[in-house]
């Protein structure tokens, strides 16, 4: 009752927005789906850092904070800090959404899942050097086959070789995750598409089901992993678990702690950028800061395979004389 | 086998005589019985023996997969999915034969096929248990299995074949027991009590104290027909569920609207020849020769060359409109021409040409033909699926290079416990069960099940039941080997 | 009523209470040397589009003015160009901005295009207290095909299925139970009465 005669107070200045008239709106809707959830079972007096984007960055405190500064150098200790801040039972149940004690741990320690994220593939400036698959499956302890980015060698209009590096395309229709059986493929808040590997079966619909062949599975047991202090999440699936599948999680981890994914960070030539939907922002290893929609806009981005109505959060700037979609079918064999 | 295993005064009619019906049902009843309560003949012993040891084997190799990974079995991220599923669809898809087969002839009111219907419908229960087995080796985590009906998903063609499959394994398991009701009761009166307490109870229980008269009969009869039209459509939605595993997916050589129909007639093509296959065998192996008949093999095998003209036709209808346009031809042309060409080609010569062939010319319309023809068909149709499954899932989408499927011997060993336990489970059903529907054998009889079957040979045949084999005093010819074999025109 | 108050409280501070704080500073070398003055002036009636203007002098008419907001997302914080507009006679360039985030917004103006300046030579901060709508805020869900678990195609499928498996099941329970109960030989015998 503090809190709301304070607040009464507070709307005596003046004030005409009420959140039940906003939440009335329907185009505000969604946002009152979101803003309840950050800030129900919060402690008071908290609003205003609640509420700054600075906060989201230092969520998880000193750790993260540490973090900040070694910058995207640190690799392990990052997932580390990320996963040690994060609820055991994050919401990645599948679509059986959070639950009892999950959820209070999950609105008291997490962040608002309002970043979309994205990514934007400057085709013309990649050579096809693969550090992005490298620093992939270094991140992620992968078997050398299980390139879950993968830089495609393809010709183009002109004849040319270019250079197609395929990352997860984060499907806002995901075929994968429609086909599977037992909902271990989902589709978290930000939009990325994860796989929970303590509920797969194996089946492989999913990569029956994916045009983009983005989805690895784990055959063999005499993968070694390291010594890793963390349990294994969606997020960051090490050690994966054999006779499940894996795939590209878009490193939603670094993501979320303001670092860029490692195919991003790990191109040199700073064709790989991150970016939000929500915020519009898209930023690549060399730093350069691009308004997402106006950069997609003015370079033509495209997605790959449209026809598939699949909807990818990963779109291409193409390059001279390049088409995703004709090159596809006239694939070397 | 000692004759006096059989209570031979159950076999005689009121009179203490036998007429020639009851000569007719002696004979069924000898032959349908002696397998189960007789003693077991060395090579049976043996035969079972080595079969589930190499069920055991396969049992071993799926122990040692399940430890390893599935890269154990060949698979690779370029070869997701092979042989387990080729398998399943495969041992599903010979089962569907036997039980539609059985289920239209007796629908139609064939009478022909009554010393076949029980080979056929246990042919078709012991397929689909091991086609549904096959789905443990296919999954990568098979321990998590019990996750389909729990964490549902509606969008998912697995959660629909699962419950595709469950359904038609009930249906397939009454299918298989109701017509038994009536021969347990007739195997029970010839086993006594005494000789084996345990089994007596059992053939008791599941006899439901059958007498055959006329309110059985007609509740058995009209529950059959009731389950025999459940079980075409449910059949034919199990493949196409099957297939739709396959067609919804948006792989070029997948995504077809042809699949299903394709996938339906497959079985019933196979399963057609997998009856062929498994009824040569046992007449064989079982002494059916008087009971099985060139002409069952006959009119199985034009059954079955007609299915195979359907299969072929659908063949060229999937590739095709697809090779036309060359849009997403890749698949065709390896398929073809290509790594493909082989298997393909094997299908087309061994799965089509040879049996209709065989079939076509009337010199090899015999039983051995027919069993040649079905022999290539089974083993045809299981590559030709191995040509469905593979082109698809190893050609690149994107770009590189066509992923290849080597087999080891963890899948071959797998798989051929797979064919071995046809055989095995067979053998051992039919140990405890009659292999010849007794009831309805006796009820078509002699001329309704072997003859057959114009109204007018009926009639012939009835007032001249000239019997060679059954002589004036009743006693039947030994085993029935070496009984002059009824040519009948066809 | 937690979240009731908190939404009050967010409310007050909200976009109706718009600071306006003038920061003065000179262009970077190489451009104009008029003084840009970067104003976060205006609220539209829903609260989300603030218009950001910038004073390059009296003088300067006909100028780029490149706007720009400072990104929060990843740890490089960099200088996002959000637009260029010129100014006008007056010397004033304006550019309607929607916030894409709650809380402080820093914004930044400098003179020339946004292909001549990579960072603002004026900045400004700005609190952000309402989600904008307009932009993509939860997880766009795609209806997926047979997924509605409503739905009435996978209702009827499924109701079809059970009717299966009753008559399968009721097929097998009705020949066990009745079955041993038909001993009698015909149907028109007294026993016909229990049934």
């Amino acid at each position: 009752m503090r809190k709301l005669s304070k607040s009464k107070q507070q709307a005596s200045g003046g004030l005409d927005l009420i959140p039940a008239e906003s939440c009335a709106i329907p185009a505000d809707g969604q946002a009152c789906s979101i803003m309840p959830a950050v800030l129900a079972d919060e402690p008071a007096g908290s609003v205003e850092k609640d509420l700054s984007r600075r906060r989201f960055l230092g969520m998880f405190g000193a750790v993260a904070g540490a973090t900040a500064v070694l910058g995207t150098g640190v690799e392990l200790l990052s997932y580390r800090a990320y996963a040690q801040g994060l609820p055991k039972t994050n919401n990645w149940t599948g679509n059986s959404g959070m639950t009892g004690s999950g959820a209070a741990d999950m609105a008291s320690t997490q962040a608002p899942p309002t970043h979309q994220w994205a990514m934007v593939i400057d085709l013309s400036m990649c050579n096809g050097c693969g550090s992005c698959t490298a620093a992939c499956q270094k991140a992620h302890y992968l078997t050398p086959d299980q390139t879950w980015m993968k830089v495609f060698e393809l010709t183009d209009t002109t004849g040319q070789t270019y250079h197609l590096p395929r990352p997860c395309m984060q499907c806002e229709n995901p075929p994968c995750l429609h086909v599977c059986p037992v909902h271990a493929t989902f589709r978290q808040e930000q939009g990325v598409v994860l796989v929970n590997q303590d509920r797969c079966i194996g089946c492989r619909m999913c990569m029956a089901a994916c045009p983009y062949e983005a989805r690895y599975f784990n055959w063999n047991s005499d993968v070694k992993y390291p010594p890793i202090p963390v349990e294994a999440t969606p997020e960051f699936p090490v050690p994966q678990r054999l006779g499940t599948v894996g795939k590209c999680t878009f490193c939603v981890g670094n993501l979320n702690h303001g670092l860029l994914s490692e195919c991003a960070a790990g191109c040199q030539m700073g064709a790989i950028y991150n970016g939000d939907l929500k915020t519009d922002v898209a930023v690549n290893s060399a730093g350069t800061t691009v308004k997402l929609s106006k950069f997609l806009d003015d370079n033509n981005a495209v997605t790959f395979k449209p026809e598939q109505n699949t909807h990818p959060r990963v779109w291409y700037i193409l390059g001279h004389g390049q088409n995703l979609n004709a090159d596809a079918s006239t694939a070397k064999s | 086998m000692k004759e006096t295993d059989i209570n031979e005064s159950a076999l005689l009619n009121e009179n203490g005589q036998r007429d020639a019906e009851q000569a007719w049902a002696a004979d069924v009843r000898r032959a349908a019985i002696r397998p189960t309560i007789g003693r077991a003949s060395v090579a049976w012993k043996l035969s079972v023996t080595v079969l589930g040891l190499v069920v055991l084997a396969g049992l071993g190799a799926w122990i040692y997969q399940f430890k390893r990974g599935l890269g154990a079995a060949g698979y690779n991220d370029q070869a997701f999915w092979a042989v387990y599923i080729v398998d399943v669809v495969t041992f599903i898809g010979v089962s569907y034969g036997g039980a539609v087969i059985s289920a239209i002839l007796r629908l139609t009111g064939q009478s022909w096929r009554a010393p076949l219907t029980r080979l056929a419908e246990g042919t078709a229960l012991v397929t689909v248990l091991i086609g549904a087995l096959f789905i443990f080796p296919h999954l990568g985590r098979p321990e998590r299995f019990w996750e389909i009906p729990i964490y549902v998903n509606t969008s998912s063609p697995l959660f629909w074949d699962f419950m595709a499959i469950s359904t038609y394994v009930l249906a397939t398991v009454i299918f298989f027991y109701l017509p038994l009701v009536p021969d347990m009761a007739i195997v029970n009166k010839t086993l006594g009590r005494a000789d084996r307490p345990a089994r007596f109870r059992i053939y008791k229980a599941l006899s439901l104290k059958w007498m055959g008269n006329e309110r059985q009969r007609r509740l058995l009869h009209s529950v059959l027909t009731l389950i025999s039209l459940i079980i075409i459509p449910l059949a034919v939605s199990v493949h196409s569920v099957l297939s739709w595993a396959f067609a919804t997916t948006s792989r070029p050589g997948w995504m077809e609207s042809v699949f299903p129909p394709y996938f339906v007639i497959a079985a019933l093509y196979s399963g057609t020849a997998l009856v062929i296959v498994v009824a040569s065998a046992f007449r064989k192996g079982y002494r059916l020769e008087r009971f099985i008949t060139k002409r069952h093999f006959v009119r199985l095998g034009y059954i079955m060359a007609a299915l195979g003209l359907v299969y072929a036709y659908l063949t060229i209808a999937d590739l095709l409109s697809e090779g036309y346009t060359g849009i997403t031809s890749g698949w065709i042309r390896q398929t073809i021409a290509g790594r493909y060409a082989i298997p393909f080609w094997f299908y087309v010569v061994f799965g089509e040409v040879l049996p209709i062939a065989l079939v076509a010319v009337k010199k090899t319309r015999n039983i051995k033909g027919m069993t040649v023809a079905s022999v290539g068909v089974v083993i045809a149709l299981w590559v030709k699926r191995i040509v469905i499954v593979l082109p698809p899932v190893t050609q690149p989408l994107i770009g590189g290079f066509w992923g290849t499927y080597h087999f080891t011997w963890v899948s071959i060993t797998i798989t051929v416990a797979g064919v071995a336990a046809i055989p095995f489970g067979l053998m051992l059903l039919f140990r405890f069960l009659p292999v010849l529907s007794i009831d309805e054998m006796e009820e078509m009889g002699e001329l309704g099940s072997v003859e057959q079957v114009s109204k007018e040979t009926l009639a012939v045949q009835k007032q001249a039941p000239a019997y060679a084999y059954a002589n004036g005093n009743g006693h039947v010819n030994g085993n029935g080997v070496g009984m002059p074999e009824k040519e009948v025109q066809l | 009523m937690k979240s009731l108050s908190r939404w009050l409280i967010a409310a007050v501070a909200t976009i109706g209470s718009v600071l306006v704080v003038s920061g003065t500073a000179v262009a970077a070398a190489g451009q104009s040397s008029a003084v840009l003055d970067l104003a976060v002036q205006t609220v539209s009636a829903n609260g989300v589009n603030l218009a950001l203007s910038a004073q390059a002098g009296s003088g300067a008419s006909g100028q780029s003015v490149t706007f720009f907001v400072q990104t929060q997302e990843f740890s490089s914080h960099g200088w996002m160009a959000l637009g260029t507009s010129v100014t006008n006679s007056a010397g004033e360039a304006t550019y309607t901005y929607t916030p894409t985030w709650t809380g402080t917004e820093l914004f930044g103006a400098a003179l020339g295009s946004s292909d001549a300046v990579a960072t603002p030579s004026v900045t400004k901060s700005f609190q952000v207290l309402k989600d904008p709508p307009g932009v993509p805020q939860s997880v766009i869900e795609y209806s997926r095909p047979l997924g509605t678990e409503g739905g009435i195609f996978v209702k009827s499928i499924l109701s079809v299925l059970a009717l299966v498996w009753i008559l399968l099941l009721g097929s097998l329970v009705l020949v066990v139970w009745r079955m041993p109960r038909l001993t009698r030989a015909s149907v028109d015998t007294s026993q016909s009465g229990r049934n």
